[in-house]
């Protein structure tokens, strides 16, 4: 079984309109007080996180990347790991803007490696040095670099399937385990009956 | 007919699961859009499995599950919960909120069904 994923790319790119236009707005009401309460952090974290998710499930893989890095962010100013500074405001409607961009060229598959790194090297930077931690007083200076390439990790590597779900009770992690079992057993199964013919032909 | 109840405030993704679950046989499939109103359908209606999100507006995931452990129907009925972080840190906020396990997202719609078909079996 497989999603349509034009279907629900199309379904995305309406909410993640939303989703911007709400993160916008609080980063542009945090820019005029200088400010960020703790509710609007919550819900900058949010609209990101959801950004990220959706993003990554109908497999615009670079912009759930580049997202991922903005929410992390996110992450440790709503858990008071990094503390927040006026000017982070400036930065992240940067990071909003490059997002927009990067759907947009994603969805119509105009998103080279090349451009993606082009378009969020600086910005990766800037959020990258903002978010590191005991660094909480200091702003970034960021010097003009030439754009490095960025190795890209598939959200879902195929090797760890397996630990797509799990329990927190043994007993149904056993039923897990079993039900991988009998895969792996039908899997031996079909691979011998592939195997057999070959083995009778190789002895006439 | 198993009743299935799907908590997450993105359409897209709640559309996503109850696509993968009726395709896999489980045709009563209800949705909510958060845990405010996971919490009032569940409490109208029993749910042989919850598949909840954890970041939400109005009441977050693991608060749905740690409101719907008080509830005597809900007190030992399976509860999953979606979540983009392998991470223990997160795995361990859903056991201690009371989830029974966790489906990582972006979702494979087949591990998605296992993993159902497996709380269901007990």
């Amino acid at each position: 079984m497989s999603f349509d994923i034009s279907k629900y790319r199309e379904m995305f790119v309406e909410e993640a309109e939303e989703l911007f236009e709400s993160a916008d707005n609080v980063l542009l009401e945090a820019e005029t007080n200088g400010s960020l309460t703790e509710e609007e952090m919550g819900q900058l974290f949010r609209d990101v996180h959801t950004l990220k998710g959706s993003g990554a499930s109908v497999e615009l893989t670079l912009f759930a990347k580049f997202t991922h890095s903005v929410e992390n962010l996110m992450d440790k100013l709503r858990n008071h790991k990094i503390e927040y500074l006026p000017e982070m405001a400036g930065a992240l409607i940067d990071a909003l803007d490059i997002m927009k961009e990067l759907l947009e060229l994603e969805v119509d598959n105009e998103l080279t490696q090349e451009l993606f790194t082009e378009k969020t090297a600086s910005q990766l930077i800037v959020i990258n040095a903002y978010s590191e931690e005991n660094t909480v007083a200091a702003t970034p200076v960021v010097e003009p670099v030439a754009p490095k390439t960025v190795e890209v990790k598939k959200i879902v590597p195929k090797n760890e399937e397996n630990d797509n779900f799990g329990f927190f009770d043994d007993d149904l992690e056993i039923l897990k385990i079993k039900n991988l079992m009998v895969f792996l057993q039908m899997m031996m199964f079909l691979m011998i009956q592939v195997m057999m013919p070959l083995d009778f032909l190789m002895m006439i | 007919m198993a009743k299935l109840l799907i908590v997450d405030d993105s359409t897209m993704l709640r559309d996503m699961l109850n696509y993968a679950l009726t395709e896999g046989g489980y045709t009563d499939v209800t949705e909510a859009v958060d845990g405010v109103d996971g919490l009032a359908k569940a409490k109208l209606a029993s749910y042989d499995l919850i598949i909840t999100d954890v970041n939400m507006p109005n009441m977050d995931g693991l608060t749905l599950i740690s409101e719907l452990r008080k509830v005597p129907a809900y007190a030992k009925k399976p509860i999953l919960v979606l979540t983009t972080e392998r991470s223990d840190e997160m795995k361990a906020k859903g056991k201690a909120a009371g989830a029974t396990g966790w489906i990582v997202k972006p979702f494979v719609p087949d591990q998605l069904l296992k993993a159902v078909n497996i709380v269901l079996s007990r």
